[in-house]
């Protein structure tokens, strides 16, 4: 498109498999990852947590786990799992907060990457649910806000998962290879 | 002929496009802040000359006024759609008119995830045939998209023009509108390069309307994808050409009528897979055969009958692309260089790109007809 980028031999060419099916837009493909690259670039954390008096490593492990186990429960995307832990990262970068609010930033971060992400979200009674009504709907609209204002809206990030499931398909790696490089991304 | 003041820039909004993070607009960044703003700004940082922190900036930012309500005056209402109500109004720290798209939040599940994405997505925009995000405003009941506001959109162009354009600004209006969707549709795959999760049913139903929508999509199929917006474009070039709509049908039975009517009803050949589609069969309609396209668009060149051949076919695999649309013979004449200039520069930059003269512009009409109120509400579309 902006004629600088380099032809691709044909038999490196992964997307060409997919040409015609234009769900998956192959010819788009590469513009998307050359993009998802660059802005990667923006979204590099830095270590927060000597910030949060209230939180630590440990608490930020256990919300993890259980964002896995509501993942595995509604059925979403690894995309979704990966990016609403991005959301969290980064939110508590900027804010400081309790122990208390921990896993109602966990599940509200879900929320907001299962609407961005996913087809059909799920509704928010179901994260009221999930949160054995621990907190209100009104807590989680607010907490909502909070979090698109504290990242300024900015939630497109780009996640490894994205990249992995494209390297693993560049070196025709199978099921198991993917799954397994997934505890190392 | 004579020229015009290249004020119709932006077309409709085109949406997303894919960015640099050089172009990225940091909000209120690149906004041009009168002086006394400036000023106030200047004294509130102890040291004038260092630049501002990220946080001190976001705080002097809102402390002047971004991202509240009551820094924008609301006019009058622009028109409404099925989750937002758009205004007129006008910037108290700009004096600048903008445009306020009101989104209603639910107060069932938050924020609408069409919202969210809109959002996201837009802030990381900046193009000159896309339409510009100045602020946001988010409250608990309502949230406010601030845009760049247009003089004038496609339909009070034409309306204007009494619907007689000049053949050559139909042909740079196209460009426009295809340079913004080039990059429109790469960012739309953004979702599309995930999975085969693709955000659909809510894109179908709030992004095309019935006039523009592509006979797949009028056949049931929930699939947002790159084509449809294609088919739209080739019934706005016939619109700009003609002075009327295409297939102005009020149901989707007149719509899909009104189309294969004109286009031929589409057989195995033209539409793969169409004889199976239990909705297409029981509809019934006759065997149309084609007509040619020339004879209802008389204006329109040799290339340009091309083009909107090739925007208007069954087959969403065969439809152009809006980049290799750019690139059609129809466009040659417009140059090289059009084809060079950066994503955030209008094709006004360049100095042969001008806009002529409408022969049935208003202003030349009103001499000779004063009062005769023609081209008044002689068209309804949706622009």
């Amino acid at each position: 498109s902006d004629g600088q980028e380099q032809k691709i031999a044909e038999a490196f060419d992964i997307d060409k498999d997919q040409a015609g099916d234009y769900l998956m837009s192959p010819e788009y493909a590469k513009d998307i990852f050359d993009y998802l690259k660059h802005r990667e670039e923006k979204f590099v954390l830095t270590d927060y947590m000597h910030t949060q008096p209230d939180l630590n490593e440990d608490m930020r492990g256990i919300l993890v786990d259980w964002m896995v186990e509501v993942q595995e429960n509604f059925e979403l995307n690894h995309e979704t799992l990966y990016l609403a832990v991005k959301l969290i990262d980064h939110y508590l970068s900027v804010t400081v907060a309790m122990r208390e609010s921990l896993q109602l930033i966990g599940s509200t971060a879900m929320l907001i990457a299962a609407k961005f992400e996913e087809q059909c979200p799920p509704s928010l009674d179901d994260f009221l649910y999930i949160c054995d009504d621990a907190y209100k709907r009104q807590e989680f609209i607010a907490m909502e806000r909070n979090i698109l204002q504290g990242l300024k809206f900015d939630i497109n990030i780009p996640v490894p998962y994205r990249f992995l499931r494209r390297y693993a398909r560049v070196a025709r790696a199978s099921m198991e290879t993917l799954t397994l490089a997934r505890y190392v991304c | 002929g004579e020229v015009c003041s290249p004020t119709l820039v932006s077309f409709m909004c085109c949406k997303f496009q894919r960015i640099d993070v050089s172009k990225q607009m940091s909000l209120p960044m690149d906004i041009r802040l009168p002086p006394e703003i400036l000023k106030k700004l200047q004294m509130q940082s102890p040291e004038p000359c260092k630049p501002l922190s990220r946080m001190s900036r976001r705080a002097s930012l809102s402390d002047i006024g971004f991202g509240k309500l009551e820094t924008y005056v609301k006019l009058g209402k622009l028109g409404e759609g099925t989750y937002a109500t758009v205004f007129k109004g006008r910037s108290k720290l700009t004096e600048n008119l903008v445009a306020l798209k009101e989104i209603r939040l639910e107060h069932e599940e938050g924020a609408p995830c069409t919202a969210i994405r809109e959002v996201s997505l837009l802030k990381n925009l900046k193009h000159a045939n896309i339409v510009t995000l100045h602020d946001i405003i988010h409250t608990d009941r309502c949230l406010t998209l601030v845009f760049e506001y247009l003089d004038s959109d496609l339909k009070q162009y034409l309306d204007n023009c009494r619907n007689i354009m000049s053949m050559s600004n139909v042909k740079v209006f196209m460009f426009q509108l295809l340079r913004g969707l080039a990059g429109e549709l790469k960012l739309a795959d953004f979702g599309l390069a995930r999975a085969k999760s693709v955000p659909t049913k809510t894109y179908s139903n709030e992004v095309v309307t019935l006039w523009y929508r592509p006979p797949d999509v009028l056949l049931g199929s929930t699939e947002y994808s790159t084509p449809i917006d294609m088919w739209g474009v080739g019934c706005i070039l016939y619109e700009m050409a003609t002075g009327r709509p295409l297939f102005p049908g009020s149901t989707v039975k007149e719509e899909l009528h009104l189309i294969f009517r004109l286009m031929g009803t589409p057989t195995e050949e033209t539409c793969p897979g169409i004889t199976a589609n239990e909705e297409f069969r029981s509809y019934l309609f006759p065997q149309y055969r084609a007509q040619a396209l020339i004879n209802h668009v008389p204006r329109l060149d040799t290339e340009g009958i091309d083009l909107l051949t090739t925007l208007l076919l069954y087959d969403t695999r065969k439809r152009i692309s809006a980049e290799a649309s750019l690139r059609h013979a129809y466009f040659l004449s417009l140059g090289e260089d059009i084809h060079s200039i950066p994503d955030t520069a209008s094709v006004f930059s360049l100095k042969d790109i001008q806009l002529q003269k409408d022969p049935g512009h208003r202003s030349s009409f009103d001499c000779f007809f004063p009062n005769s109120g023609r081209g008044k509400n002689r068209r309804q579309s949706v622009f």
